[in-house]
């Protein structure tokens, strides 16, 4: 397996939530906005290749017996080290994800990747691996996140954080203000992140059924 | 007294940990096929929550003593993960009948985020050691009574005729979100006030109109 | 037993590992932590109340007001200086809204005026409650033109629009204003802004 086949597969065959159903409460609790599914995603992106590679570095070292503490020691550092930074560098999106951000630790998909793949496998794979499963977490985290925040408050205020003014005044004047008619609020409340999140695996679910009973 | 009622029922109903936090969900979803192994669940997350809370408050005094607040959330993981191992030994030595029930749980319950979020929450508010109990144990019970609810529906919805893209989680978290709108409801709620006015509930005030009545 | 000693000092070793790793970000990233939290809060004092220079507090002024029950939600103070010349006050309220207490600062200048209400922190209701922020209600002119009247929203019978939707946060939002008005009559008795009774 080389290294783009590895990042392909955490993107989309293995997606760790949409496919592995793996890490559900942040993906449920920080999904009300696009912009903290990146933030969040990208956190945990940084948490599993830091993770993953260390583990895969130490995957002689350390005694099967202890394996499950000393990862989760390893996977505890690497959460504060991105939480310290974080709460220095970018202290606005930190404030945002609260709580949710040493509760990487919890995150069950970093503990199932060291577990299943970083402990058995070469540091550039390991390092793939994070990389592309953290990218798969961050991309379902956003798609989540801006169907919520759509759906909810007729807008996409992503666009605008990231600079593309262009694009933004395009869809609040079109698309959003078309949708802010239909906005519904539960969207971006708690239960709207149950729905949302169990409408989009249905629809994989259907997609993936329809290619079956294609061949 | 007002405070500590509020504190449970603002982590039991207002703030439930499951379906207003989004915390616990990977056991929520996982080990709700049943209402028995979601009771039996409910209490192993119960127990381990209530002592994490106070030995974590523990553990804080030590971090603050020696400025290592850095270390927190390291220690903190670290003593929920010899707390769970710890309870599985003495139950295994002690009540061969409770580890047999609830034995297979409490692996699971190291990865499940309720139980560090609540030592966290505990820290961010402030709460002292009782408080810190009563909230740990309080949201646990607010656990357990929504994955009770939840696999309460589902027992009944196994044999429904369910689309074939929905099954499984799909269906799951469609009717998590159902339920999740239910508690919506006592979401607002002030309880401080609630239970005020209780507290200086005044039959004499009340006398005159009653007396009128009749 | 040497197997024993073996996996101590494995998890030992890691253990310190870790805790060194994590002491040296700490030390370089906690005083811009720090920093970042103190630039925050002056910032906003500012932002409350522009014409002041600097802040001092007033410990005694303080006490007075925590020691009245009708001021029961203003919890921090500070006295705003243009050199040696006071210039107002800003106030940190934390009244009860819908889900959460909705901190904020309101700064008011010597003549009973309102400068500027500041919304530090809440968590009502995302897209009804959590709209008090925005500009349109938080800005309105009706909040700033009463002349140290008592606000209230059109539906008691005043002048403030509330919030489409939240009603209780916008109450809560007024009360905490009406309370650093409560405050300034408290101050200077003599010019009350004729609500007084």
């Amino acid at each position: 397996m080389n290294f783009g086949k590895i990042i392909k597969n955490g993107l989309f065959a293995e997606n760790p939530t949409f496919r592995l159903v793996l890490g559900m409460c942040p993906t449920l609790a920080v999904s009300t906005a696009a912009v903290n599914g990146i933030g969040m995603g990208l956190a945990a992106t940084a948490v599993l290749i830091g993770s993953n590679v260390l583990i895969s570095l130490l995957r002689n070292v350390i005694p099967s017996e202890v394996r499950i503490p000393a990862y989760v020691v390893v996977i505890a550092s690497f959460v504060t080290i991105v939480d310290k930074l974080m709460a220095a560098y970018i202290p606005g999106l930190h404030s945002v994800l609260g709580i949710f951000i040493p509760l990487i630790v919890v995150n069950c998909i970093i503990l199932a990747r060291a577990e299943a793949f970083a402990s058995k496998q070469t540091v550039g794979k390991a390092f793939a691996d994070g990389l592309g499963m953290g990218l798969g977490f961050t991309l379902a985290l956003t798609c989540i996140g801006a169907i919520r925040e759509l759906f909810g408050t007729g807008n996409l205020m992503v666009a605008k954080d990231f600079g593309f003014d262009g694009f933004a005044s395009w869809l609040s004047a079109g698309v959003a203000n078309a949708l802010k008619e239909v906005s519904a609020l539960i969207m971006i409340l708690p239960p709207g992140a149950f729905i949302t999140l169990g409408l989009v695996l249905g629809f994989i679910n259907w997609l993936s059924n329809r290619k079956e009973a294609k061949q | 007294m007002i405070d500590i009622l509020v504190i449970i029922f603002g982590a039991i109903l207002v703030n439930n940990f499951v379906l207003a936090q989004f915390l616990g969900i990977c056991p929520f979803l996982g080990v709700s096929k049943q209402v028995e192994t979601a009771i039996g669940m409910g209490f192993a997350v119960t127990f381990v929550m209530a002592l994490a809370s106070g030995l974590t408050y523990g553990v804080q005094k030590i971090l603050d003593f020696y400025h290592l607040e850095v270390l927190q959330t390291l220690t903190y993981i670290l003593v929920i993960a010899v707390l769970v191992q710890f309870v599985e030994m003495v139950l295994k030595k002690t009540s061969p009948g409770l580890y047999q029930s609830l034995g297979i749980y409490l692996p699971l319950i190291t990865t499940n985020c309720a139980v560090l979020g609540v030592t966290l929450i505990n820290f961010n508010n402030h709460y002292n050691f009782l408080s810190s109990i009563i909230n740990g144990t309080a949201a646990a019970l607010g656990f357990t009574l929504a994955i009770v609810l939840f696999a309460g529906i589902r027992e009944r919805m196994a044999n429904a005729p369910i689309p074939k893209s929905l099954q499984g989680f799909p269906i799951a978290l469609l009717t998590a979100g159902l339920l999740s709108i239910a508690f919506l409801g006592f979401s607002g709620l002030n309880l401080k006030a609630f239970f005020e006015y209780f507290a200086n509930f005044n039959w004499s005030d009340y006398q005159a109109y009653i007396s009128q009545l009749f | 037993m040497r197997d024993y000693l073996r996996l101590m000092i494995v998890l030992a070793a890691i253990g310190a590992v870790a805790a060194g790793l994590l002491a040296l970000v700490d030390s370089f990233t906690e005083p811009k932590i720090q920093a970042i939290k103190i630039q925050a809060e002056s910032e906003a004092y500012q932002q409350a109340l522009p014409q002041a220079k600097s802040f001092k507090d007033d410990a005694k002024l303080l006490e007075k007001v925590k020691s009245n029950p009708n001021l029961a939600d203003i919890n921090g103070l500070k006295v705003g200086y243009d050199g040696d010349q006071p210039v107002g006050w800003v106030c940190k309220v934390s009244p009860r809204g819908y889900s959460s207490n909705i901190e904020m600062l309101v700064g008011v200048k010597p003549d009973g005026q309102l400068a500027k209400v500041i919304i530090l922190s809440q968590s009502e209701t995302p897209g009804l409650g959590t709209n008090i922020v925005n500009p349109e209600f938080i800005e309105q002119p009706a909040i700033y033109n009463s002349n140290g009247e008592d606000l209230k929203v059109t539906k008691d019978g005043g002048k403030v629009d509330a919030v489409t939707g939240a009603t209780i946060s916008s109450r809560a939002v007024l009360r905490g204003i009406n309370q650093v008005f409560g405050f300034y009559r408290l101050q200077v008795p003599e010019s009350g802004g004729g609500s007084q009774q």
